[in-house]
């Protein structure tokens, strides 16, 4: 490989990319024409990159994906969840911004829930769309397993778009 | 005049806490038609590892919470009348929990829940079911049983699924679930 | 589980299979590779700049194939078969299928780092920045290597064609 080589490369490359300049495009086609090897260069070029564009990223086997997906449980290095963690950041910063009377009031109320209830209520609503969330993996893998990705995902879609049907009828019904 | 706005901001959280009505039970909840009796497993397996009951104004409190930090949070709750979830350990008898499942699944059939998404693998069962009436999403319930855990869990309201994925970014809350 | 980790795992676990994939040429090597670097994305999921998690991810999915190539004892190259078929002699009347399977065979072939820039570049099309991070070369180098890399494939494209 010699420096004029690299030169060439470097053109044939830019040409192809459509990052050639339109006058140097021009200049190398020109010189194509008086140049046989040169010519041939570029449409080999223009061959290999048309069967480059026929390759795709390969999709992952459905066993690596579940082992993927269980490296957080195999390999926990944070702190597990725990139903009474209100240490969250930006719960806490929420913790910190309400204002005392909620506490003096609570007392006063025992059936108004405490700034603690209110927080412990989000964990658990969290608990409870985690599990969604799992159910949803689930479903998903297995469509996956059975039908592959893309049509998976039309399934997802179409399963989305039902429950969401439901959803702008409450909102007509609403109105 | 410097604590005028303070006396304003707590007489404001002091009406709205007063208007708030009672918190919810389960029994109120049972009277809702996105309601689900999942049954009781506990004499085979003990206590539920995990039971939740949200209602009604527990929910409310919590999008109240979130609204400054996420308005989209809070109008999905919003919509939401119940959360209810039990989770059982299982030990290596899981016949119960199948039986219970199966249970359930006859009984959401026959009072007009439609299944929306259904996986049976040896090792693992899963159940997605709604109901709807005259065009209202009433009710979604999910139930998975593996060789570890029985999972029921009924969200009693409208629930979008899409909007689920994006809200539950904003809880930044890392509940780890067993996905295997 | 992290649901940052789930969509990391979502969005990038093809990519970081196909790299392992090509160098290792062992579909179960690959695998192994491939969810090693997902362990390390895991535990240094603090450390990374969440911008920049998929070419380090490449990075030491790359990084790890080679170590594993380093150990392979014999250094003899595993069958290649599973990447591809014998496509020998001309591809006179070949078929787009079959024109794939002697690319995916001949970008197999190519020395390092030739193959990663060719499976980084030109088929999880990475920008050549982002593969200039994750190789440790400059542009310049990349571009260069690139081309020769590229240069490589003609010439055994021109062989093979009538």
């Amino acid at each position: 490989m010699n420096e004029y080589d690299d030169k060439w490369e470097e053109r044939i490359n830019a040409l192809l990319d459509g990052e050639l300049e339109a006058d140097d495009a021009e200049l190398l086609k020109a010189e194509a024409t008086d140049d046989r090897e040169l010519a041939r260069a570029i449409v080999d070029a223009y061959q290999l990159q048309q069967a480059m564009d026929a390759l795709r990223v390969e999709q992952a086997p459905a066993s690596l994906t579940k082992k993927l997906q269980a490296i957080p449980r195999q390999h926990r290095s944070k702190p597990g969840f725990s139903l009474f963690n209100f240490a969250q950041p930006r719960w806490a910063a929420a913790l910190a911004a309400i204002p005392l009377v909620v506490i003096a009031v609570s007392l006063m109320r025992p059936d108004t829930p405490s700034a603690a209830e209110i927080a412990q209520a989000r964990q658990e609503m969290a608990i409870a769309f985690a599990y969604l969330d799992k159910a949803g993996v689930i479903t998903g893998r297995e469509i996956e397993s059975t039908v592959g990705r893309t049509m998976a995902n039309a399934v997802t879609d179409s399963v989305n778009r039902t429950i969401q049907s439901q959803s702008l009828n409450f909102k007509e019904n609403e109105a | 005049m410097k604590h005028a706005w303070i006396n304003k901001v707590v007489i404001g959280v002091f009406c709205t806490l007063l208007a708030v009505p009672a918190m919810a039970q389960e029994d109120e909840l049972k009277d809702l038609p996105g309601y689900v009796n999942f049954g009781d497993l506990s004499a085979t397996y003990g206590e539920p590892k995990i039971t939740i009951n949200l209602g009604g104004t527990m929910l409310n409190f919590v999008g109240m919470m979130s609204k400054s930090e996420s308005p989209e949070t809070s109008e999905m709750i919003s919509k939401l009348k119940g959360i209810r979830v039990q989770i059982y350990g299982l030990d290596e008898n899981i016949d119960a929990a199948r039986s219970q499942f199966s249970q359930v699944k006859g009984d959401l059939k026959s009072s007009g829940w439609e299944p929306i998404v259904q996986v049976n693998e040896d090792d693992e069962q899963v159940l997605v079911y709604m109901k709807a009436e005259g065009g209202n999403m009433e009710g979604m319930t999910v139930m998975v049983v593996d060789n570890e855990e029985a999972v029921f869990v009924n969200i009693i309201g409208q629930l979008n699924p899409e909007e689920l994925g994006r809200v539950m970014d904003s809880f930044d809350v890392d509940v780890d679930v067993d996905l295997d | 589980m992290s649901k940052k980790y789930r969509q990391w795992v979502k969005e990038y676990q093809d990519q970081a299979w196909t790299v392992a994939r090509y160098i290792l040429k062992d579909a179960q090597e690959a695998e192994d590779a491939t969810q090693e670097a997902f362990v390390k994305l895991w535990k240094n999921q603090d450390n990374i700049d969440p911008k920049r998690v998929r070419p380090w991810l490449m990075k030491v999915t790359r990084n790890g194939c080679l170590d594993r190539l380093r150990r392979r004892r014999d250094n003899v190259e595993l069958d290649e078969s599973h990447m591809a078929g014998d496509v020998a002699g001309p591809m006179q009347g070949a078929t787009a299928t079959e024109i794939g399977v002697w690319l995916k065979r001949a970008i197999g072939g190519l020395k390092e780092p030739y193959r990663s820039l060719v499976v980084l570049r030109d088929i999880n099309q990475h920008s050549y920045e982002e593969v200039a991070v994750m190789l440790e070369l400059n542009l310049a180098q990349v571009k260069t290597y690139l081309h020769r890399a590229r240069k490589q494939l003609r010439e055994q494209l021109a062989e093979v064609r009538p």
